[in-house]
């Protein structure tokens, strides 16, 4: 009974969804997706929140406890989650308060902290990728140079026919290989809604 | 010296009270100033014009917020102008007018009760939002002209009939008005101020409040009028635009006036602009000629037409056309006037009407029934631009545009360059629209000269011939961007870009059209949207202290007789409507009595009896109509007031949602042609958007899921009979490799989900690697630790490693606090991931979901940290930087088939097969379909959907 309910739920839920994709109708179109399954996912949402917040909170408080590794760090998890919380329930959320100028002055530059780590891993790993160790690299290695070089100004002035190769190698093999992966994710795709539908895939309801 | 003092201490008082008394009043820090409240000009009274000097830079305002209130005692905040704190305000002054009724409550934002503003002193007289409270709206409900927003069915059915004297109305809790909107009413005075706020959140001090009483200003005295004589046939066309502020104007008038009389009405109109509203100069009438009275309905949009047949009315020039002016007179619900001369009257003849397109109504195929179709005649396809391919100049390259039209589906398009002397320079096939054509130029053609195309299209049901008359254009060289233009789109000789088209549509409930679906005059098609009812917006009209509800009107209109010009109106309360049918029908009766005693007293030719008769005929016909309506016959027999109303309602919405149309077509300047109103084939012309059961263009998804699904039970069945070859995956045969090195090293084993919700499937399959993962974690009894981003993924994750380890008979080795949130931002995330990987020195890392460009992070940290890496992922763009850094990668589908993969069941691995054959199916249909394009057989490729 624990998972047959669900499961019920699940497969009742997926035809649903299924009829959505080819009945227009204004049952479907308005009455179910937007008046009773959004206001379902938006009433979701806040309870799903406080299991995260909690699930992370026992985690930090379990690693102060066994002393884990770098524990120490644990507190800076409360201190920032306290301080934001803090921050936005009692100045609010709106621009010019405390949690805004937290956001923009500490979260944001974080963000952008490690989001401009990427450029040095993405040469570090061109390096990795580029170096000419088989047959199949050697030809990535100079597709990449071809492409990379036809992005550039002097590409044109060493030769005039690289830009049109360079298109060549995005439009052709690349895109055909991007659209055969995409033709295999796509009926993956189809074939893990089949499953979940049918019933016979059962995991995601905690194993089976 | 006691008494000196005392006289020194008064006669310093009395010096710092002077003092004080004259010092000029020094407006506080941070306090606007300059704040000014003016009467909105031209407007019926319902505007004010809030006027302030803005803040210095150094004050890093980042708002301003207006407030405005009926009593000096209780404002409330109107509206907010945002500003830049870094760049301020360029100008000396903001602006804010207060009309087209701004929100005056919204019930999910407004506090309970009043609340003052923050950082005000104690007196302020300045509150956040009106609350909910309805004695406080309730208070306001005289002051302003309210409009509440109310979902349809809770104004219809979830109301309580209120009586106050003798009206009956329908009166509304506060919550069940979702929005309520307030414009200033003429002749009552409000009271305005202006308060800035800083960087730092705090509340400046209020502006000094400022009063003013809005009243109703003569229209606006110039508009754009344009007016086009046809001298043949004697019609003279009127467009124009609606006056600034000029949403109160009830009758516009058309004039003709003669030159000469021009001085005489730029006097008058100077001494319009100073004279009494009242008062309209207007003695140029006297020598112009009046055209018509155009009365203004409630839906008419900006721009207005009109023309008239001056033959037909009796109406003469008694001097050449081009002796007169243009003049439209224009006169609102107070009866102010204005009016506006055009610069020209340009005259036409009819010979130089452009061609009306063929003009049909249809109710527009796979929507939720909320569009009509409008077709304006078959595709034209028209070129943009053009430029060589190479400096040799032998090819030109074109790219073109097609007007669609869904009714007419394309086949192949043909264009013809020619010369411009008419001599064909060559012709191009196009069998494929994508929009781009190349032309490979004949010897001799001249670089950078002007030439012509005819393009033409062949459509899908008349295979074989292409469409007449072809679309011509000038394919013109511009010498400053070095390209080819297309330019002058004609059909027939009459140009296509010069004109405008304007849809006129009447509801089926109304007595008049309305124009407002303005487009240019090129488009072959137009979706005309018919909203469902579902917020409807109606005027509050009084306040009921003693149920504290919001009194609105319960009459709604059910239909319109077209022929008798009367409408069936109902109340919504059964009782109310049915005393009101007898009051009618008393009505009718007693007029009716009256008329035959004065026909028998001889008295039939009276204004008096014409003015009873026609009210009498009117009466009793609205009787009739109502009475005889299938609608109301059908409610009569329901039982329940509710189903009374429903059969009502049903009978309401048909006739709200159903159109009559008709197609203007204009060069802009008056020059103006309108169809009759459109009817099918079988005389209807009102069309009703129908709701489709099924979307007939995935009539091939749906074969292509029933293909996909007879396929998996095929290979079910053969998983059965017989052992199902399934490829090995690298990555997945390794995965038992990179549990146990992590058990010899004693470190544990990590699990990153990507980035997808529960309602992705990528999510589901990346849970079901889960799965199979902390089985074999659990066999080798290794920690398995797996940090989520999405905080409804994560207990699913949980309950799934717990099955697992119990159904590995190790339930004491899982640990839930493993398998927790970190963030749901991305770089957080990512931050959080390297971390762990770091700091617990993980053995094996599983990447298995959807990734953006946190993938790179993680897995070159786990790279740097010399982990087993394997990732999954169906997320194409991060697939490079996957092979790169990790040790296997599973490719889109490999990610699929993983679960089926590992865990060897008999229904996964069937499904796994029946994709591999659906497979075949595809690259079959691949081929083919190559096959049949390059032959011009696109049958196979229509049929298909399009993304």
């Amino acid at each position: 009974m624990k998972k047959t309910i669900p499961l019920i739920i699940v497969i009742a839920g997926g035809i649903v969804w299924l009829l959505w994709v080819f009945i227009p109708h204004r049952v479907m179109a308005d009455d179910f997706y937007y008046k009773f399954y959004m206001p379902w996912a938006r009433a979701m949402a806040p309870f799903a929140i406080i299991l995260g917040v909690f699930s992370l909170s026992m985690m930090h408080t379990a690693k102060i406890r066994r002393r884990a590794p770098k524990w120490q760090y644990s507190y800076f998890f409360f201190a920032g989650f306290i301080a934001t919380s803090l921050a936005g329930f009692i100045g609010g959320t709106q621009k010019g308060g405390l949690y805004m100028w937290m956001f923009e002055n500490m979260a944001m530059p974080m963000s952008a902290t490690m989001f401009s780590l990427l450029a040095f891993y993405m040469a570090s790993a061109a390096y990795k990728a580029f170096r000419a160790r088989s047959a199949e690299a050697t030809v990535l290695l100079l597709a990449a140079i071809v492409v990379m070089l036809a992005q550039v100004p002097i590409g044109v002035k060493i030769s005039k026919y690289l830009p049109n190769i360079s298109q060549w190698i995005l439009d052709v093999p690349n895109l055909a290989a991007k659209r055969g992966i995409m033709l295999g994710v796509g009926l993956g795709s189809v074939a893990t809604t089949l499953k979940i539908m049918l019933g016979i895939e059962r995991s995601y309801l905690g194993g089976d | 010296m006691k008494k000196y003092s005392l006289f020194a201490a008064m006669v310093l008082l009395g010096v710092l009270v002077l003092f004080s008394a004259s010092t000029p009043e020094v407006a506080k820090e941070g306090q606007v100033t300059g704040l000014i409240a003016m009467d909105a000009p031209f407007d019926d009274g319902s505007g004010v014009v809030v006027k302030w000097t803005p803040l210095s830079k150094a004050h890093r305002i980042i708002q301003y917020k207006i407030y405005r209130g009926c009593s000096p005692d209780t404002l409330f905040m109107l509206s907010t102008l945002d500003v830049d704190p870094a760049l301020g305000v360029i100008g000396n002054e903001l602006t804010f007018t207060d009309s087209d009724y701004q929100p005056l409550f919204e019930f999910e934002t407004a506090p309970s009760k009043l609340k003052k503003e923050k950082h005000q002193p104690a007196n302020s007289l300045l509150y956040q939002a009106v609350p909910r409270d309805p004695k406080v709206i309730g208070s306001l409900v005289d002051r302003y002209v309210m409009i509440g927003a109310i979902n349809h069915s809770a104004f219809y059915h979830k109301s309580k009939q209120v009586k106050l004297d003798k009206d009956t109305l329908a009166g509304y809790k506060l919550n069940q008005l979702d929005l309520i909107l307030a414009n200033p009413k003429a002749g009552n005075k409000y009271y305005y101020t202006v308060l800035a706020v800083d960087e730092r959140g705090r509340h400046l001090p209020a502006a000094e409040i400022v009063s003013i009483t809005p009243v109703d200003n003569r229209p606006a005295p110039d508009t754009d009028v344009f007016a086009t004589y046809v001298e043949d046939t004697q019609e003279i066309g009127f467009e124009w635009n609606t006056p600034e502020l000029g949403n109160d104007i009830a009758l516009y008038s058309g004039w003709l006036l003669p030159k000469s009389s021009v001085p005489l009405y730029r006097a008058e109109q100077e001494l319009n602009l100073t004279a009494e509203y009242e008062q309209f100069n207007a003695a140029w009438q006297a020598s112009a000629i009046k055209l018509f009275d155009y009365y203004v309905t409630p839906d008419d949009p900006q721009i207005l037409y009109e023309k008239v047949n001056m033959k037909e009315e009796g109406i003469s020039l008694s001097r050449p056309a081009s002796d007169y002016l243009p003049v439209l007179t224009y006169m609102d619900y107070s009866m102010y006037q204005n009016a506006s001369l055009a610069d020209t009257l340009y005259i036409r003849n009819s010979s130089e009407y452009p061609n009306l397109p063929a003009f049909s109504v249809h109710d527009k195929k796979n929507d939720k029934g909320d569009n009509n179709h409008l077709s304006m005649g078959k595709p034209i396809v028209y070129i943009t631009q053009a430029s060589y391919t190479s400096a040799k100049h032998n090819k030109l390259k074109f790219n073109y545009e097609i007007l669609e039209n869904e009714l007419y589906p394309i086949e192949r398009l043909r264009f013809t360059f020619k010369e411009e002397s008419g001599k064909e320079i060559a012709q191009v096939t196009e069998y494929y629209p994508d929009k781009l054509i190349y032309l490979k130029l004949p010897k001799g053609f001249a670089i950078n000269k002007n030439f012509k195309v005819e393009t033409q299209v062949m459509l899908r049901k008349n295979k074989g011939k292409y469409e007449e008359p072809a679309a011509h254009q000038d394919i013109v060289f511009e010498e400053a961007t070095r390209r080819y233009l297309g330019k002058h789109l004609s059909i027939d000789g009459k140009r296509l870009d010069r004109v405008y088209m304007d849809v006129f549509v009447q509801k089926k409930i109304n007595s008049y059209f309305n124009a407002g679906m303005r487009s240019n005059g090129m488009i072959r098609a137009l979706d005309h949207t018919i909203n469902y009812p579902d917020v409807l917006y109606k005027q509050i009209q009084r306040y009921d202290a003693k149920t504290q509800r919001m009194l609105i009107g319960p009459s709604v209109s059910i239909a319109f007789d077209q022929d008798k010009q009367v409408s069936f109106d109902a109340n919504i309360y059964r009782s109310v409507f049915e005393q009101d049918l007898k009051d009618m029908k008393t009505e009718a009766d007693s007029l009716n009595k009256v008329v035959k005693t004065m026909q028998a007293a001889g008295d039939t030719l009276s204004e008096a009896f014409l003015t009873i008769q026609s009210e009498a005929t009117h009466t009793q016909d609205t009787y009739d109509f109502i009475t005889s309506h299938p609608a109301y016959k059908q409610a009569q027999k329901a039982r329940s007031e509710k189903a009374w109303r429903k059969i009502l309602l049903a009978e309401r919405d048909r006739n709200t949602r159903s159109f009559a149309y008709q197609l203007l077509l204009t060069d802009g300047h008056g020059f103006i042609q309108r169809t009759d109103t459109y009817k099918d084939a079988k005389g209807n012309q009102w069309f009703f958007p129908e709701p489709q059961w099924f979307d007939t263009s995935k009539v091939a998804t749906l074969i292509g899921s029933l293909t996909f699904g007879v396929m998996i039970v095929y290979a079910l069945v053969l998983a059965r009979r017989k052992e199902l070859y399934i490829r090995p995956i690298a990555g997945l045969e390794e995965l038992d490799n990179a549990v146990g090195r992590a058990t010899e090293m004693g470190r544990p084993v990590m699990f990153v989900p990507g980035w997808g919700t529960l309602g992705d499937p990528c999510t589901i399959s990346a849970l079901m690697i889960l799965s199979q993962t902390a089985k074999k974690t659990a066999e080798f009894d290794v920690r398995l630790i797996s940090p989520h981003v999405d905080y409804f993924v994560m207990p699913l994750a949980q309950e799934i490693v717990q099955t697992a380890y119990n159904e590995a008979g190790r339930p004491d080795s899982f640990n839930r606090e493993d398998i927790f949130y970190i963030s749901d931002s991305q770089f957080a995330f990512a931050a959080g991931v390297n971390g762990i990987i770091i700091r617990e020195r993980a053995a094996t890392v599983l990447y298995m979901g959807f990734f953006n460009a946190e993938a790179l992070l993680m897995t070159e940290t786990g790279n740097q940290m010399g982990s087993i890496q394997i990732a999954g992922t169906d997320a194409i763009t991060q697939v490079p930087f996957f092979i790169t850094t990790c040790d296997y990668t599973l490719i889109g589908e490999e990610f699929y088939a993983a679960s089926a993969y590992l865990s060897r069941n008999i229904e996964l691995v069937s499904m796994l097969k029946g994709q591999d054959y659906f497979k075949i199916v595809m690259i079959f249909l691949i081929i083919i379909g190559t096959f049949l394009s390059s032959v011009h057989w696109h049958g196979l490729l229509h049929f298909l959907p399009f993304e």
